[in-house]
C-alpha cells in the first residue's frame, strides 16, 4: 500500500484530492504537457489569436471567407449540443436537426413580419433577444418531449424515433402553411441590436438584411456574437461534465441497470440530458434565423443531423475539444476545401485533358467523402481524433491494464487483495462516524 | 419452518430492518421465487445460499426493485424511531428510491461504469446524497462547490476503506479484477446504506482472494455495525461469516438458521450434493435442527 503510493506519487504527482485535480480530463492534462514546449505555447497562442481576431485578419489577408467561418462555428455550436446527448449519455439521437429547427421557426415566429403573431399588443415581438431566450425555453420543452416515448428505448430503437422526430418536424413546419408560409419560409427576422440609449451606443449587431452579408462591417458582429455564445457554451458544457448531472449522464452510458441501482434516476436524466442538448440547438437556431435573416423548411433536413453526427463521432464522442475539432473539419472541408479543390482539380483535368477531372464538383461528393472518411476513422481510430480518455480505452484493441504499470512501478504490489494496511483500517473506523454527525452532505439552501 | 420465523419476529421485532413475506417472482411459466419469507435483523451477516438457478439472484433483484415481484410484500424499516408506520412497504418501488432509502447492491458479474474513474464510481454512488442539479452545475454556487469538495473528500476516505484510494484517478476497467470487485463495494457504500446487498463479493477469485475478502466483509461489518446480505455459494464463505442463512431451492426456501444449524441439515445436503449423499450423511450426522 504505501509502496504503492510512494510510486504513484513519483510518478504521477501525488493523487490530488482537490475537484480540479480529479477532474482534469487527459486531455486537458496532455493540453499542460504540451504547453510546457515554448514551441507548442507559441503555436496555441497564435491560434487562440487567430481565432479572436480573425474577422481583421481576413479583412487583411483580403480572404474573404468570413461568410463561410461564421457558419463553421454555427455548426460547431450545433455539435457541440449533440454531444451532451449522444458523447455524455450515450442516447443515439438521429434527429438533432429538429431541435434547431424549432429555436430557427420560434426566433422567426416571434420576429418575422410576416408572422402570423405579428399583433399589435405584441410587446415584445420583434425583439431577437427576447426570441432567443423563448427559442432556449422551447426547445428545452422539445427535447423533454422527445425524450418522454424513448425512455424505455435504447441503442437502435432509440436512434429510430429520433430519426422519425427529426422527419416529422421539417414536415411539420413545410406543411402549416398558414403558420409558417411553408416552402417559401418565413423573411425578415429580427436581428440582436445592443442599444445603449443614454451613452448614444446603438451598435446593430445586424447591420442591412440580406444584401449586407457580403459585407465584412455587417459580419464582424456576428462573428463574435457566436464566439462568445460558443465560449459561453464550452465553459458551461465543462461544468456540465464534471458536475453530479455529468456523471449520472455518463453512469447511464456506461451501465443503465447499474447507474439506477446506484440512485440514479433513469427518467429524470435522460430527459435532463435531452433538454441540455436541444437548448442548445435552440438557442443557435434563433442565432441562425437572424443570420441569415430566413428561414425555410429545407435547411433542417436529416443531412443536417448526419453532418452534425459525424462531426462528434470524428472529433470524439464525449471530448469537448474533439467535437469542435471534428466540426471544424467537417465544415472546412463542406465550406471551404471543397471549393478550392475543385478549382484545382478542374485546373490540373483542363490542363492534363482528362475529362473526369475536368468537370468533377467535389461539392457533390461531400456524402462520399464523409462516408469514406467515416469508414477509414472506424478502421483506423475508432475513438475519434480526440477521444474522451474514459471511452477510448474501452476501444482500444490490447487491454492495457494497469496492473502491469503498477506492478512494474511498485515491487510491493502483489495483486488484488483486501490486506487490511492501517490506514484502511482506521478510514473504515472513522467512516461512519464522520456520517453519522452529518447525515447529509446536501448543501442546506 | 414457521416456529423458526415466528421465533426470530418475536423475539426481534424492533430488530427486523427488513422482511419479506410470502416473496414470490414467475417468469412465465417458470416461478424463480416461491412465496419466500424472512427477516433480515439489523446489524447481522445474513447469507442466502442455494445451487446455481435457485433463484438468489433474481430475490435481490425484487430486494433492489430492478425486478417487480408477482406477489408478495417487501417490508421496510426506514427509522429505528418507534414512528408509526416503522415499516415502508417498498414492494415493486423503482431502484433509485430503493437506494435512496439505504438499501444498497453489488452484482454478481461487476457492472462498474467502465470508462469512469474510481472516485467517479463513489461518486456516481454518492448520487442520492447530493442534490446539485443541471443549474446549480453550470453555475457552481458556493454550495454547490462545497457540496462537491465535500463529496470528493468523502469519496476518496471511501476508496480508502477498501485501499483503493490510490488508485482514485484510474478508470474502472483499468483495475485488476479484485480491485474492481472492492470498488463496486466502495460504490455500494457511498450511498450511506442501513442495508448492504452483496451479489456473490468472492466470485471468480481464488481462495486466497476469497479469504481476504471474507475477513474484509466481517470486518466491514464488526466496524460500521452495517447489516449485510450476502448470496454465496462458496459453503466456507458462508459459514464463516454468517450470522443467519436461508437456503433456497427450485425458488423455495428449504431451511433456515444459524450455520451450524443449515450445516446439519438433510434437505440442504440433499440439494447440494444429491438424495443419496443426504442420507449417508444423516445417518453419521447429529440430529437435525431448524428445518426438520
Amino acid at each position: 500500500m504505501r509502496d504503492r503510493n510512494a510510486s504513484q506519487s513519483s510518478a504521477s504527482g501525488a493523487v490530488d484530492v482537490s475537484s480540479t485535480g480529479l477532474y482534469r480530463s487527459r486531455t486537458e492534462e496532455a493540453l499542460r504537457n504540451i504547453l510546457r514546449n515554448p514551441v507548442n505555447a507559441v503555436l496555441l497562442s497564435l491560434l487562440l489569436a487567430v481565432v479572436l481576431t480573425y474577422p481583421f485578419l481576413d479583412e487583411w489577408l483580403n480572404l474573404k471567407r468570413i461568410t463561410d467561418v461564421i457558419p463553421i462555428m454555427m455548426y460547431i455550436l450545433l455539435a457541440l449540443g449533440l454531444n451532451v446527448v449522444v458523447g455524455y449519455a450515450g442516447l443515439l439521437d438521429l434527429g438533432y436537426a429538429a431541435f434547431f429547427a424549432i429555436g430557427a421557426y420560434t426566433a422567426a415566429l416571434l420576429t418575422s413580419p410576416q408572422s402570423p403573431l405579428n399583433l399589435p399588443n405584441m410587446q415584445w415581438f420583434g425583439n431577437f433577444w427576447f426570441s432567443m431566450v423563448v427559442a432556449f425555453v422551447v426547445a428545452i420543452l422539445a427535447g423533454v418531449i422527445l425524450g418522454a416515448p424513448t425512455l424505455r428505448l435504447r441503442g437502435d430503437y432509440l436512434a429510430i424515433v429520433t430519426l422519425g422526430f427529426g422527419e416529422i418536424v421539417p414536415v411539420v413546419f413545410r406543411n402549416a402553411t398558414d403558420v409558417t408560409y411553408g416552402e417559401r419560409g418565413l423573411g425578415a427576422i429580427g436581428r440582436p441590436a445592443i442599444d445603449i440609449g443614454f451613452l448614444g451606443i446603438n451598435f446593430d449587431l445586424g447591420g442591412s438584411p440580406v444584401f449586407g452579408l457580403g459585407n465584412w462591417s455587417t459580419q464582424l458582429p456576428w462573428y463574435y456574437f457566436f464566439l462568445i455564445v460558443g465560449a459561453l457554451a464550452i465553459f458551461g458544457l465543462r461544468r456540465l461534465q464534471n458536475s453530479r448531472v455529468g456523471r449520472a449522464w455518463m453512469a447511464i452510458r456506461e451501465d443503465e441497470i447499474a447507474a439506477s441501482a446506484m440512485g440514479v434516476n433513469l427518467v429524470t436524466t435522460k430527459l435532463s440530458a435531452f433538454g441540455m442538448g436541444a437548448s442548445l440547438s435552440g438557442v443557435v437556431g434563433a442565432m441562425y434565423g437572424g443570420y441569415i435573416n430566413f428561414v425555410h423548411p429545407s435547411a433542417f433536413e436529416f443531412s443536417t443531423s448526419v453532418i452534425l453526427l459525424c462531426a462528434v463521432i470524428l472529433g470524439g464522442l464525449g471530448n469537448i475539444w474533439g467535437v469542435i475539432l471534428g466540426g471544424f473539419i467537417i465544415q472546412f472541408f463542406d465550406r471551404i476545401m471543397a471549393g478550392e479543390l475543385t478549382g484545382l482539380l478542374n485546373d490540373v483535368g483542363t490542363q492534363t485533358g482528362i475529362e473526369f477531372l475536368a468537370t468533377i464538383e467535389l461539392g457533390n461528393w461531400r456524402f462520399f467523402i464523409f462516408g469514406a472518411a467515416l469508414v477509414i476513422m472506424m478502421l483506423l481510430r475508432p475513438q475519434g481524433l480526440l477521444p474522451n480518455a474514459r471511452r477510448a480505452a474501452e476501444l482500444k484493441p490490447e487491454d492495457q491494464t494497469i496492473q502491469g504499470a503498477v506492478q512494474a512501478e511498485a515491487p510491493g504490489y502483489a495483486g488484488p487483495g483486501i490486506e487490511p494496511t492501517p490506514e484502511s483500517v482506521q478510514a473504515r473506523e472513522t467512516l461512519y462516524d464522520v456520517r453519522d454527525q452529518d447525515d447529509s452532505i446536501q448543501e442546506k439552501r | 419452518m414457521s416456529t423458526q420465523i415466528a421465533d426470530r419476529a418475536s423475539q426481534a421485532d424492533a430488530d427486523v430492518l427488513l422482511e419479506a413475506k410470502q416473496l414470490t417472482r414467475r417468469f412465465g411459466g417458470l416461478v424463480a421465487v416461491n412465496a419466500v419469507d424472512f427477516n433480515v435483523k439489523r446489524g447481522e451477516i445474513f447469507s442466502v445460499i442455494g445451487p446455481n438457478g435457485a433463484g438468489k439472484t433474481t430475490l435481490f433483484n425484487m430486494l433492489t426493485g430492478l425486478v417487480k415481484p408477482s406477489s408478495g410484500q417487501l417490508l421496510y424499516k426506514t427509522s429505528s424511531a418507534d414512528v408509526q408506520p416503522a415499516f415502508l412497504d417498498i414492494t415493486g418501488r423503482p431502484p433509485h428510491l430503493v437506494t435512496k432509502i439505504g438499501i444498497s447492491r453489488t452484482f454478481q458479474n461487476i457492472r462498474l461504469f467502465a470508462n469512469m474513474t474510481a472516485v467517479e464510481n463513489v461518486l456516481v454512488g454518492m448520487h442520492t446524497r447530493l442534490s446539485g442539479n443541471v443549474v446549480d452545475a453550470v453555475f457552481r454556487f458556493p454550495w454547490t462547490r462545497r457540496e462537491e469538495t465535500r463529496a470528493i473528500d468523502q469519496a476518496m476516505e471511501i476508496l480508502k476503506t477498501v485501499g483503493l484510494d490510490w488508485a482514485a484517478k484510474y478508470s474502472a476497467n483499468s483495475l485488476p479484477y479484485g480491485d474492481q470487485r472492492r470498488l463496486e463495494i466502495a460504490r455500494a457504500l457511498a450511498s450511506k446504506p442501513k442495508l448492504l446487498l452483496l451479489d456473490e463479493p468472492t466470485a471468480g477469485m481464488n481462495p486466497q482472494e476469497t479469504a481476504t475478502m471474507t475477513r474484509f466483509i466481517k470486518e466491514l461489518q464488526q466496524q460500521t455495525g452495517l447489516t449485510i446480505l450476502l448470496i454465496e455459494h462458496d459453503m466456507k464463505v458462508i459459514m464463516g461469516i454468517s450470522d443467519h442463512i436461508i437456503v433456497i431451492d427450485y425458488g423455495s426456501k428449504i431451511a433456515e438458521g444459524s450455520p451450524a444449524e443449515v450445516r446439519a441439515n438433510p434437505r440442504v445436503i440433499e440439494a447440494y450434493l444429491g438424495k443419496g449423499a443426504a442420507e449417508v450423511v444423516h445417518v453419521s450426522a447429529t440430529p437435525a435442527l431448524g428445518e426438520a
